[in-house]
């Protein structure tokens, strides 16, 4: 059920009814993108947090209806790459030289991965590639904009997104393998 | 190759871009206890508080008038009036300057105001009082009466509505013209010659006046109160306050409610010692900025020694707190002036005992509320009516508080110390 013009006026007064139905809404696609962007789901959940602290913080400021899901949606990323600038990892990025295989059948594999599955493939990337790689292929941003997020270059943008394929093709293959040796 | 990867592309994000996942049911209770505290509450809120401490303000004065318009009316009867309802100072004091001449003086309108009473009150009845009230008749030729009334009906005299002509023919001084504005109540004075035992009732009159106000009495107040309050960082613990919100000194988010229950006795006029049990409640959320060490970094220095360099964070919180506070006070009262207000100026002590405990939320962090203070005021009083039972307060009042009980672990203290302002009513019994 869509969110009405009048709860979102409630919502910007602090009706706590308002405010609860609205969270209601959007709660689950919000964990969703947390997860995403987290490396654990203890940090989506802070991160979780602070996206619904925030919204209900400066909700008063929206004042197009309409708009209010890409509303949620941006405060939602720029939350979760506040909270990657905030909690920057030296981590070595895995498998530099990345694998190269050919002739595999991705979509197989990854028509065989639960969600579950998928976000934990997706969490197991270095942050920096996980946060390319969810702001360009989930999110759409292109890689200026990416590098203006993270303070980084678009070329290390593009090269990190092309590190964060392979990293997944691997896992991803790793996984298949594993899987077909199980339960084929 | 190419095709394929950007299917599998496609397909990895749409599922990832469809993902969506339930969050543990806590996770709304803590937002709720983050942003409740943090954002304001609604206007409707705020705006009732104030509109109920305006209308008890209004209430008050509205009931008072009523009251006085009331009694008023049951008491002025249509052919005399009371000396009850006689002007309350002047007028009374100046008939009783007035009793002390020489009859002849009195007799000669020196200070002396002839009346002239309503066609329909002349029946005069010298038994009754020490007051003559008479007619056009008797004001022109009633030598033995130099004190009369003013009748509120005077449209059959030779004067203009607000003009009364003083004098006693016999006298032979010339007419005077005393003007009076349209309201004006009309004057009652006594005269000696009338009665010569008038001066003892209108002495008798002063005197018990000035005994109301002189009795011992008990007193009730009741006074929404703004500010009283300063917030002190705890030094002695590990937590760091970055800063605190501040809120304004007047806003209703620090509105409490004091109400007093004691005794004054006046020991002269105009100067009252008063003690008894002082109650004082607020609640109020005090948001602040709590730095914590995020992580700290650790580098050798080129002689070999331990760098240390913390990385702070910063963490908005919020501590709930209510004062609940009984006490007892003792103090002493100047009254300035008694007109239409009553002006007084006060100041006391106080020592105050908490009587609620820390919420258990906070038990694990903090141990306890502090649970004593003694303090010092210094008031300055407006009441309206001057007289009566039921009054109207505005009181300003400075707080000094000179000892808080400093034996607890809470980020920081809150002293009811600063300027305050208390708007109420008192009631005398």
């Amino acid at each position: 059920m869509p969110l009405t013009e009048k709860q979102l006026t409630l919502c910007q007064i602090n009706d706590a009814k308002a405010q609860w139905e609205l969270y209601e809404h959007y709660k689950r696609r919000i964990m969703g993108l947390c997860r995403r962007y987290t490396k654990s789901k203890e940090e989506a959940e802070d991160v979780f947090q602070e996206i619904f602290i925030r919204v209900f913080q400066n909700i008063s400021q929206l004042s197009d209806y309409q708009r209010i899901d890409q509303w949620m949606m941006r405060i939602s990323v720029n939350t979760a790459v506040n909270y990657y600038h905030k909690n920057k990892r030296h981590q070595h990025d895995v498998e530099k030289n990345g694998y190269h295989h050919q002739n595999e059948d991705y979509e197989l594999i990854l028509s065989q991965f639960s969600d579950e599955m998928l976000i934990n493939l997706i969490n197991e990337l270095p942050d920096g590639y996980r946060m390319v790689f969810n702001l360009h292929e989930v999110e759409g941003y292109n890689h200026a904009e990416i590098g203006e997020l993270l303070n980084i270059s678009e070329v290390t943008s593009r090269s990190q997104l092309n590190r964060a394929k392979h990293v997944l093709k691997s896992k991803l293959k790793a996984f298949g393998v594993l899987k077909y040796e199980r339960y084929e | 190759m190419k095709d394929m990867n950007e299917s599998f592309d496609d397909q990895l994000s749409r599922r990832l871009r469809g993902y969506s996942e339930d969050p543990r049911k806590e996770l709304w209770q803590n937002i709720m206890a983050i942003t409740s505290a943090n954002v304001k509450p609604p206007a409707t809120k705020r705006n009732s508080r104030t509109a109920w401490m305006f209308i008890l303000v209004l209430l008050t004065i509205g009931g008072r008038y009523y009251y006085e318009r009331i009694s008023t009316s049951a008491k002025e009867p249509v052919t005399s009036r009371e000396s009850s309802a006689l002007p309350p100072v002047k007028g009374i004091d100046k008939a009783a300057a007035e009793n002390e001449r020489p009859a002849e003086t009195a007799g000669t309108r020196t200070g002396t105001r002839n009346s002239v009473g309503s066609s329909k009150q002349n029946t005069t009845d010298p038994n009754t009082s020490g007051r003559n009230d008479i007619s056009k008749k008797q004001a022109g030729f009633d030598q033995t009466a130099s004190m009369h009334v003013i009748g509120e009906e005077n449209s059959d005299l030779s004067t203009t509505d607000d003009n009364v002509i003083e004098s006693s023919p016999s006298s032979g001084i010339a007419p005077q013209v005393v003007k009076y504005s349209e309201n004006e109540k009309p004057v009652t004075v006594e005269s000696k010659t009338t009665k010569p035992g008038a001066p003892d009732e209108v002495k008798t009159v002063i005197k018990e006046k000035e005994k109301k106000h002189n009795k011992f009495s008990v007193y009730f107040i009741i006074m929404p109160t703004f500010g009283y309050q300063r917030i002190n960082s705890n030094s002695s613990d590990d937590v760091i306050v970055e800063s605190i919100d501040r809120i304004s000194t007047f806003s209703t988010d620090r509105l409490g409610v004091r109400a007093e229950l004691g005794v004054e006795d006046p020991i002269t006029n105009r100067i009252k010692v008063f003690g008894g049990l002082v109650y004082f409640q607020r609640k109020q959320t005090i948001d602040y900025t709590e730095k914590q060490v995020e992580y700290t970094e650790v580098s050798q220095g080129p002689n070999g020694e331990i760098i240390v360099v913390p990385e702070f964070k910063h963490v908005q919180k919020s501590f709930e707190y209510e004062l609940k506070n009984l006490g007892v006070q003792v103090g002493v009262s100047y009254e300035l002036s008694r007109k239409k207000l009553l002006q007084t100026l006060g100041t006391g002590f106080e020592f105050h005992v908490a009587l609620n405990k820390l919420e258990d939320k906070y038990k694990a962090e903090f141990t306890n509320n502090p649970s004593a203070y003694v303090f010092y005021n210094l008031y300055y009083r407006l009441q309206y009516p001057a007289e009566g039972r039921l009054k109207a307060v505005f009181q300003p009042t400075l707080n000094y508080s000179f000892y808080i009980n400093q034996n607890v672990n809470a980020p920081f203290y809150v002293k009811p110390y600063g300027l305050g302002l208390n708007i109420g009513c008192t009631y005398n019994f």
